[in-house]
């Protein structure tokens, strides 16, 4: 046994906690948001960027601040305008009437979301 | 010495090109039923296998929902609005999976003393006729009588067919098809080989199998935004209740899509109800009948089932079953 | 040639220590690791047989053992994607020890933390070419941790092997 072993031990755990703590602060949040209209896509769009995205006349989508919602849809229920903006990879916002389905794509996060 | 390395070398380099077969993961939206949005995510071995498992996962899906459907009728399918028109007046014959999801209904309508009832199709339309006008209330008298038409022991069921005693019971599987549907679909891509995937029916998840690397990854949304938590989950399937998204908000007050049996009015014991267990036809009518029940009765019929629970409450904090808390983590 | 095994008796060794390598990865099978709820989790205990090659015999026979211990895994109880990952693991675990042995600064229990740091390293990085998402990256801190403990336990008890054994005379 050497000292050297003793360092490179408590190294790499040091190197794994830092490591967490990064992914930590990094993870979860997606990186773009997919908008489908009936199955097409519409676009991908940046979260890191505010934007307005009008979805065929009937519905408007907004980036603001990482989060995204549906500003306005036409749709009788509004289903979709009252869900709360989303920003984690697989939260996804549908207005079945319109068929739009906004989701937030990037790696990691969900494999779906329930609620 | 170098001849053995070198023997080993060739080996590797056919298994590194026969590694083919190493499974990928595809997505595809589903044709909309249940009115939600549906999408399967698997691995597979090659697209044209998704592709087919898709198809057939659709194929089920839409035979269920075209069975199950409240307000149309089909060519050649005696389904629930053909049931519902004719069984006051005569016996009607039905298919085994209505007969299925009828018996599960039944069952829980006891286990939930009646909280989970799948006779008040008079009462859910009348809300359903306000939550699309979206700015009143069903008239008082009306809800009254359409109460006194919900007893499922009313609806009799024999060799293969429905009759109803009360010509004025109607069936509504709204609360529970759903997830039978999942059910039942999950098993068809099962049977097609297809071993590890996600079917997700708009807050009705089926899971089956893992991911390469790990369970997979359920999140669970808070009512007033972002994620409350996530589950990771291998077999088994995971749904939400909730009353925030479908519904009404008349003179201030918020009205949920999800109907108490025993006021005739939308439960507001909690914002949403998420349950774990290993059937998603189960677990989507606990979710209903938890909706409507207290943390204390609701807690034992969880026990019942061996389900797990998480409560979201209007206030307060979460309340979760220790089980569920088991779910958790890995976010 | 004296105090130096002869190359039949190199051989043989390197043979036996395949056999028991192959025996470990065996015993790995049949515990139940999937329930400690970690993925890719392995106590890695054919890296005892593959150091021992390491220690006694050399670079060569221990990278021998190894890749011998990897083909017999693969046809009996593997999967070729799972063995893609084990050979991502052993390459770069095997290539890390034999460095760090070579630097002389190490005692054994550093290199088996090395090796099993590595190990599962190779495995993450494997899973995340093949799988085509960086998202598994979340899960190589805890593997990175388990791996170090794994492998100094590994190392602590080889450390005392080779006290019994000593390692190896020739060269």
């Amino acid at each position: 046994m050497k000292k050297n072993d003793l360092f490179l031990l408590l190294g790499v755990l040091l190197a794994a906690f830092l490591l967490f703590l990064g992914l930590r602060l990094f993870s979860g949040n997606g990186e773009a948001v997919e908008i489908t209209v009936t199955g097409d896509v519409l676009g991908v769009y940046p979260l890191s960027e505010d934007r307005i995205i009008p979805v065929a006349d009937c519905a408007e989508v907004r980036i603001e601040g990482g989060r995204v919602h549906m500003a306005f849809s036409d749709c009788p229920n509004q289903i979709c305008v009252r869900h709360a903006p989303i920003a984690r990879v697989g939260q996804t916002i549908v207005c079945l009437p319109n068929g739009i389905a906004v989701r937030i794509l990037g790696d990691g996060g969900f494999d779906a979301v329930v609620g | 010495m170098k001849k053995v390395l070198c023997a080993l070398l060739v080996v590797l380099t056919v298994l590194f090109c026969s590694c083919a077969t190493a499974k990928k993961r595809y997505t595809q939206t589903l044709p909309t039923v249940f009115d939600t949005f549906c999408e399967l995510t698997a691995y597979c071995r090659s697209e044209e296998e998704f592709r087919r498992v898709a198809d057939a996962v659709s194929g089920e899906l839409l035979r269920l929902h075209r069975l199950f459907d409240y307000f149309n009728e089909y060519p050649d399918l005696i389904n629930l609005k053909t049931v519902n028109e004719t069984a006051g007046k005569e016996a009607v014959p039905v298919d085994g999976d209505f007969l299925a999801l009828w018996t599960l209904a039944e069952e829980l309508y006891e286990a939930s003393d009646g909280k989970c009832n799948a006779a008040m199709g008079h009462l859910t339309a009348l809300w359903r006729d306000c939550f699309e006008a979206g700015d009143r209330l069903p008239d008082g008298e009306a809800v009254r009588e359409a109460l006194s038409h919900t007893d499922p022991a009313t609806v009799r069921v024999e060799n293969g067919m429905v009759f109803f005693l009360d010509p004025d019971v109607r069936l509504d599987f709204g609360a529970i098809a759903k997830g039978y549907a999942g059910e039942r679909a999950a098993e068809v891509a099962v049977s097609l080989g297809c071993t590890d995937f996600v079917l997700n029916l708009g807050g009705n998840v089926v899971v089956r199998g893992k991911k390469p690397y790990g369970a997979w990854q359920i999140g669970i949304e808070n009512p007033d935004g972002g994620v409350e938590t996530s589950v990771s989950l291998s077999d088994g399937a995971v749904v939400t209740s909730g009353d925030y998204l479908r519904g009404m908000d008349v003179d201030g007050v918020r009205y949920g899509h999800i109907i108490d049996p025993d006021t005739g009015s939308s439960a507001r014991l909690w914002r949403s109800v998420t349950v774990i267990c290993g059937d998603s036809g189960l677990a989507d009518a606990l979710s209903t009948a938890l909706f409507c029940l207290d943390e204390t009765r609701g807690r034992a019929l969880a026990a019942r089932y061996g389900a797990e629970v998480l409560w979201i409450p209007a206030h307060g904090h979460p309340i979760r079953t220790q089980g569920f808390a088991a779910y958790e983590g890995g976010e | 040639m004296k105090n130096t095994m002869t190359k039949t008796k190199k051989i043989a060794l390197a043979g036996l220590l395949a056999a028991l390598a192959f025996g470990l990865s065996y015993i790995e099978f049949l515990l139940p690791f999937d329930a400690v709820g970690i993925p890719g989790f392995k106590l890695g205990l054919a890296n005892l047989a593959v150091m021992l090659a390491l220690y006694r015999l050399g670079s060569g026979e221990a990278a021998a053992v190894s890749g011998v211990r990897l083909v017999l895994s693969l046809l009996l109880f593997g999967s070729v994607t799972g063995f893609l990952y084990s050979v991502a693991g052993a390459v770069l675990s095997l290539a890390g020890m034999i460095v760090l042995k070579r630097t002389n600064r190490f005692g054994v229990p550093g290199v088996s933390v090395a090796g099993g740091v590595l190990h599962n390293a190779g495995q993450t990085l494997c899973a995340m070419v093949i799988l085509g998402t960086a998202g598994i990256v979340s899960y190589l801190p805890l593997l990175l941790i388990t791996g170090a403990v794994t492998g100094a336990v590994n190392g602590g008890v080889l450390f005392m092997i080779l006290k019994r054994i000593g390692e190896k005379k020739h060269e």
